[in-house]
């Protein structure tokens, strides 16, 4: 499910330099960049997973999966690869990569964030119980015009925040799933253009053309400046959405800002952001969908430090401006019961559906065996709902390519309130066991 | 005692201490000399064995400067193996920035993380940094004797830190009599040596002596991480200011 975008007008100078950038990058670069004396790198991985699902009513019923509408069972396999193609040289770099994976149509519901974290595949199709996608999620061309200024020109990362599970600092990249933090964000279609005088001192320049505009009337343009001072890291971003229209808008007019610093050895950080409106709408009772006009303010703030052990302890607060009032919850389920429709459901953001979000986050390293504990909470204060992640990664290999992960992912009520994601998710247990293999 | 008397007993004194701190301090300048190599390009391999079993050979090129005001850089991207390629570290002064190959993120690290294993390896990320300029920057020297190390007569030089930043309370330097340079330095923390750095293989890099192969023991755990060096480039033309930024490290692949 997409959802529509509103059109926009972009000024014709901004038209014309989007088009001759283009035209000079094509022409030119990839001569220029192959020519010298790099080495291309040809990576990626492959994993497969068996998890199993359970429910406390054995049905994996729930407002969002009506009598096991999406077909939920209790094994399940999910396969994915991933390809790059990378390469760096003086002048300049290439990097490409797609993702491809293979997994039951219900496990967009049935852990409780994949929803936010869940693809949105150029190319995919449902065959049998399966939904089978290809994304290419980076294919973007960087050229260092100077010493201080670089372009770069195709999908890319524009994630700049500090925020592991949530960053409203960031304004141009997709939401991420709270409980996959460490998960890899798709990018975004842009024109880039980063000058860098000083390394304490950085302007970035972006335009980038929304999913599914095809036209520059759809192009948004915004600003990050990244400036060193001290102990002290502050942003500056701003974001031009142009005119605003419809329900759903990914990109509304906004601004933010983020510091970071270095505390008695650890990392205090802060984010902080005001969106002209939300992202996504609510959903009224009988069904049907509206707008959450603003300003929309959110916030985050975190701690970063490592134990001299090397276990390393993030914790995050989350204040999200766009996530729903106890009366707004309600009127979801509400509506979604009346009208369970996908575009709907798709409205559902697990972890970033209420208002307080509180993170915990403990990766401790077993040197001695190559391996790696990780402890993770996230709870929804407004709504009692804790989500316990404890996950073991073991080196199973000499290389270290090889690697096995086991996983717990639970769900729990603690208010015993109706609206919680805790009542929504059709499954309170899954554990995944899983191998990958880098190459 | 006569005044006088004090008076020449405290000149031999103070004569004995500064010609004790001048050649502590004439030792290390010499050893220092190894590391007064400027805009370095290297390239060089990590091994680490745990537990007597060897791990993936990590491959990484290397870049140090330092810049007009002196402030110690270094970025460090890894290569391979498959699982760790595009990984970097960019260290400035106390500054330190970590790039993930996984999801091509780049993470702005606290001072904690600074003492911490980099690459999981033996070395902290402030040695791989600092290690570009003199183990003995920010410390005060003070010689207790001689030792024999691997066979070769060596000055013992014991190193207090200046600054309440320092990343060790302690180290224990060893210099070759003959040589003048770096053969072991120790690392102490909390009253104890945790980890001890063997510098092996010295051979002729531009004006100076440069070991090629570098060794850390950790003292508390069965583990043993070594960089040997494959090449090194001083006053390379790769090395420029612009890799010394976050915005370079974000550009990587």
């Amino acid at each position: 499910m997409k959802l529509s975008r509103p059109s926009r007008e972009a000024p014709w100078a901004l038209r014309a330099a989007a088009t001759a950038i283009a035209v000079i990058a094509l022409a030119w670069f990839p001569q220029a960049l192959f020519a010298e004396d790099a080495g291309a790198l040809f990576r990626g991985e492959v994993g497969s997973s068996i998890g199993t699902l359970i429910a406390s009513d054995g049905e994996f019923d729930s407002v969002i999966n009506p009598s096991n509408a999406l077909g939920l069972t209790d094994l399940s396999v999910t396969t994915s690869a991933n390809l790059r193609v990378e390469r760096r040289s003086d002048i300049g770099s290439l990097d490409f990569r797609i993702d491809f994976s293979a997994y039951p149509i219900g496990d967009a519901l049935s852990v409780p964030y994949a929803l936010a974290g869940a693809p949105d595949p150029a190319l995919a199709y449902a065959a049998g119980d399966s939904i089978w996608s290809a994304e290419i999620t980076r294919a973007a061309v960087l050229w260092y015009a100077s010493h201080s200024a670089q372009i770069t020109l195709g999908r890319q990362t524009l994630v700049r925040g500090y925020g592991l599970a949530w960053s409203p600092y960031d304004l141009a990249s997709p939401l991420r799933d709270p409980a996959d933090p460490s998960g890899f964000v798709r990018g975004v279609d842009a024109i880039s253009l980063t000058v860098s005088p000083s390394w304490r001192f950085a302007l970035t320049a972006y335009t980038l053309l929304p999913e599914g505009t095809t036209s520059f009337e759809g192009i948004v343009a915004g600003t990050d400046v990244n400036l060193l001072a001290g102990p002290a890291e502050v942003r500056i971003a701003g974001l031009f959405g142009g005119e605003e229209e419809g329900i759903a808008d990914p990109y509304p007019h906004s601004a933010a800002i983020a510091a970071y610093i270095d505390l008695l050895g650890a990392g205090l950080y802060g984010e902080a952001a005001m969106r002209s409106r939300s992202r996504l709408g609510i959903l009224e009772s009988d069904g049907t969908q509206a707008e959450l006009n603003g300003p929309i303010w959110s916030a985050l703030g975190g701690l970063e430090y490592v134990f001299p052990s090397g276990a390393t302890l993030l914790v995050e607060y989350f204040f999200n401006g766009e996530g729903w009032n106890k009366d707004q919850r309600e009127s979801f389920v509400a509506g979604v019961v009346s009208a369970p429709t996908l575009a709907n459901l798709s409205l559902y953001r697990p972890g970033a559906y209420s208002r307080h979000y509180t993170m915990f986050n403990l990766l401790i390293p077993l040197f001695g065996s190559g391996s790696e504990v990780t402890a993770s909470s996230l709870f929804a204060v407004d709504t009692g709902t804790m989500i316990l992640n404890p996950s073991l990664n073991v080196t199973l290999d000499q290389s270290g390519n090889l690697t096995g992960e086991v996983m717990y992912a639970g769900v729990f009520d603690l208010y015993g309130e109706e609206a919680s994601e805790a009542r929504l998710s059709p499954a309170e247990h899954q554990v995944t066991v899983g191998l990958r293999f880098a190459f | 005692m006569k005044k006088s008397t004090l008076l020449i007993i405290g000149f031999l004194v103070a004569g004995v201490a500064s010609t004790t701190a001048q050649n502590v301090g004439d030792i290390l300048a010499a050893a220092d000399e190894a590391f007064e190599l400027s805009d370095v390009y290297s390239r060089s391999t990590l091994t680490i064995t745990r537990n007597g079993r060897e791990q993936a050979t990590q491959v990484m090129e290397s870049f140090q400067s330092d810049a007009a005001d002196g402030t110690v850089r270094s970025l460090s991207v890894f290569s391979a193996p498959p699982r760790v390629a595009g990984t970097a570290y960019l260290m400035i002064g106390n500054d330190l920035w970590i790039r993930f190959a996984s999801t091509g993120r780049v993470r702005k690290m606290s001072s904690s993380a600074r003492t911490n294993a980099a690459a999981g390896s033996d070395f902290s990320y402030a040695d791989m940094g600092d290690g570009s300029r003199s183990f003995t920057a920010g410390y005060s020297a003070r010689l207790d004797g001689m030792e024999s190390i691997r066979g070769v007569d060596a000055h013992r030089i014991v190193l207090t830190p200046t600054q309440g930043d320092a990343a060790y309370e302690r180290l224990v330097a060893w210099v070759s009599a003959e040589e003048l340079i770096y053969l072991r330095v120790q690392y102490w923390t909390d009253g104890a040596p945790i980890k001890v750095m063997d510098l092996e293989d010295y051979r002729r890099v531009g004006n100076v002596h440069y070991p090629f192969v570098v060794r850390m023991r950790s003292l508390t755990n069965d583990s043993v991480s070594e960089i040997v060096t494959q090449e090194i480039v001083p006053a390379s033309p790769r090395v420029e200011d612009r890799l010394f930024s976050s915005t370079y490290l974000r550009s990587l692949r």
